[in-house]
C-alpha cells in the first residue's frame, strides 16, 4: 500500500483559488455568502463545515520589504492524528495511503477532535451535530485519481504522489521541506510544504519561514492531559481495586491470627 | 436487642440511595461514551453496552419513521448518544440530590465535626492503628477517611458538574475552557471511581462493618455495642446529649 502526500509550493502558488473551488466541486459543498475580509483577501475568512480548505493570503512588510504570500490551509492528515486518538467513538480513521478521514455515520459531534488538533482545523456543523475537514480526497485515491485541488492548480503548485519521493524529491532540489518530521504529537504529515524562495521570509523577525504562513514548528493540541486522564486514571481505579482485594486479604489474615491467639 | 444509637436521619438515608443509583447512572454511560479508548478488557465490557442502547434506538428511530441513516448514526454511534443524554439527565439529578442533602444538613451546621477530633496526625495514626493495626479505633462519628470521602465527593461532584456543564453548553465559553473542563472532567471522573471502589469494599468487604451497612441503608441505626466499639468518640457525645435532655 503506497503512502501518498501532497506538496504545497509556496514558490510556484499564485493565490488563484482554483484549488479551492475544486475541493467544494468535488465534495458538493456548498457555497458560503460571504462579504469584505477586513483582514484580507482570504474569503471565506474561516473554514467551515462547508469550506474544508481556503487560501489564505498574507500580505504586509518585513525587513526584507513588502511581501504577498498564499497558502493552502487544510487538514495536515498527520501520521500521528491527535484527531483520531481524541475521538471516542473511533470515527476518525487513519488509512494507510495517508488520509486522515471523519465518518460521518459515526461522528457524535462531540468535538473532543478540535480539542486536540493543533492546526486548528475540524468544524463543528449545529445543524447536522457532526465534524467536517478535508478528507484528501480519499475517495479519488483509493481509485486511482489525484485529490481534486492537485488536478484543479494551473502551475503545479500542488503535487500529489508517494510520500517518501516527494520529500526525497524536494529535499534534493533543495527544498526546504516543512511536515516530514514535525514532533512527537504530529509525528509527519501528509501534507508538505516546501520553499526555496520563501526559506528566510521571516529571518528579520527571528520566525522560521513556517511559521510566517502558519504553520506552528511545534504543533500542540490539548489532546495529552485528556490521554493522561484516560490512561493514568484507569491506572488509579485498578490500583484501588488491587487494594481492595489486598487488604481484604490481609484483615483476614489478621482475623485468622486473631482467633489463634485466643481472642475473638 | 440492646439499645440503638441513631447516626443517620431519614433525608440521609434516601440521599445515599439515590446517590447510589443516580452515580451508577454516571459511571455506566461515562464508560460507555468513552469505552473505545478505555484499556483491554475494559472496552470490550462497555462496548456491547453501546450497541444494547443503539440497536434498540434504531430501531425504534426507524418506527417512527427516520433511519439512522437519516440522522446520520451507525448503532453504535446512536448508543452513544444515547447515553450522553442519560449522562447528562443523570448529573443535573446528583446535583438536584446534593442540593437537598445539602439543604439538608445545613441546619445542623452546629454539629459538624469537619476537622477530626484530636488534630490531623493523631486522626491519621488512628486510620493506620485500625486498618493496618486492627487495633480498637478511637474515631469521632466518622474517620479521617470517610470525612476525606465525604469531602473529595461534594468538592469532586461539583467540579465534575461545573466542568460537564461547560463541556455541555461548550458553545458559551472559549476553547481553553472547555479543553480544561474536559481534562478536569476525565480526571476527576477516575479519581471518583477509584474511591468509589474503597468506600463500596471498606463498607460491605469488612464483615465487622455490617452494623454500619444495616444502618445506612435500613434502621439509621447502629447497635450500641458496635458505637462503643468503633466509633467511641461519637459514643460519648450522643450519650453526653442524651444527658442534656
Amino acid at each position: 500500500m503506497t503512502e501518498y502526500g501532497i506538496v504545497f509550493n509556496l514558490d510556484s502558488c499564485i493565490g488563484c483559488r482554483a484549488c479551492q473551488v475544486s475541493c467544494k466541486i468535488w465534495n458538493g459543498l456548498r457555497a458560503e455568502e460571504t462579504s469584505f475580509n477586513p483582514a484580507g483577501y482570504t474569503n471565506p475568512p474561516d473554514l467551515s463545515p462547508n469550506t474544508w480548505m481556503l487560501m489564505v493570503y498574507h500580505e504586509g512588510v518585513n525587513g526584507q520589504g513588502p511581501f504577498w504570500l498564499f497558502h493552502k490551509w487544510q487538514c495536515m492528515h498527520c501520521s500521528e492524528a491527535p484527531c483520531a486518538k481524541a475521538c471516542p467513538v473511533n470515527a476518525i480513521e487513519v488509512h494507510p495511503e495517508g488520509p486522515v478521514v471523519i465518518r460521518p455515520d459515526k461522528c457524535i459531534g462531540c468535538r473532543y477532535c478540535i480539542e486536540a488538533c493543533p492546526y486548528n482545523v475540524p468544524r463543528y456543523d449545529p445543524e447536522t451535530n457532526k465534524v467536517y475537514k478535508c478528507t484528501m480526497c480519499v475517495d479519488r485515491i483509493q481509485n486511482g485519481l489525484a485529490p481534486a485541488c492537485v488536478e484543479a492548480c494551473p502551475t503545479d503548485a500542488l503535487e500529489f504522489g508517494p510520500w517518501e519521493e516527494l520529500v526525497r524529491k524536494y529535499k534534493a532540489a533543495g527544498f526546504e521541506v516543512y511536515g516530514d518530521n514535525v514532533n512527537d504529537y504530529v509525528g509527519r504529515t501528509h501534507y508538505l510544504y516546501v520553499t526555496r524562495r520563501y526559506r528566510d521570509i521571516g529571518s528579520s523577525e527571528g520566525k522560521k519561514w513556517n511559521e510566517y504562513i502558519g504553520l506552528p514548528s511545534d504543533p500542540r493540541g490539548a489532546l495529552p492531559p485528556v490521554q493522561a486522564g484516560r490512561d493514568v486514571g484507569a491506572g488509579i481505579a485498578a490500583a484501588a481495586l488491587a487494594g481492595a482485594v489486598l487488604h481484604a486479604l490481609y484483615w483476614r489474615a489478621k482475623r485468622v491470627q486473631e482467633k489463634a491467639k485466643g481472642k475473638s | 436487642m440492646g439499645r440503638e444509637v441513631k447516626l443517620f436521619s431519614e433525608l440521609e438515608i434516601w440521599a445515599h440511595k439515590h446517590v447510589i443509583h443516580f452515580a451508577a447512572a454516571l459511571i455506566i454511560t461515562g464508560l460507555i461514551i468513552s469505552a473505545q479508548k478505555l484499556p483491554s478488557p475494559l472496552d470490550g465490557v462497555f462496548e456491547w453496552m453501546a450497541y444494547a442502547l443503539g440497536t434498540p434506538a434504531s430501531k425504534a428511530a426507524a418506527a417512527l419513521g427516520a433511519s439512522p441513516l437519516e440522522q446520520g448514526y451507525d448503532a453504535y454511534s446512536l448508543g452513544v448518544q444515547v447515553a450522553r443524554i442519560i449522562h447528562r439527565i443523570a448529573g443535573v439529578g446528583m446535583a438536584l440530590i446534593g442540593v437537598v442533602w445539602l439543604l439538608g444538613e445545613l441546619p445542623r451546621i452546629k454539629k459538624w465535626q469537619v476537622w477530626p477530633e484530636g488534630g490531623l496526625g493523631e486522626a491519621v495514626r488512628n486510620l493506620v492503628r485500625y486498618y493496618i493495626g486492627k487495633e480498637k479505633p478511637v474515631f469521632g462519628k466518622y474517620n479521617l477517611g470517610q470525612k476525606l470521602w465525604i469531602l473529595g465527593v461534594v468538592v469532586g461532584f461539583t467540579l465534575l458538574f461545573a466542568s460537564g456543564l461547560i463541556m455541555w453548553f461548550r458553545d458559551s465559553f472559549s476553547p481553553s475552557t472547555w479543553e480544561l473542563a474536559h481534562t478536569l472532567h476525565v480526571w476527576l471522573a477516575w479519581l471518583g471511581i477509584a474511591g468509589l471502589v474503597i468506600h463500596v469494599y471498606l463498607a460491605v468487604g469488612i464483615p465487622e462493618h455490617k452494623p454500619m451497612v444495616r444502618a445506612m441503608f435500613r434502621t439509621g441505626t447502629a447497635p450500641e455495642e458496635f458505637v462503643k466499639d468503633h466509633h467511641p468518640l461519637y459514643y460519648e457525645k450522643a450519650e453526653l446529649e442524651e444527658e442534656e435532655h
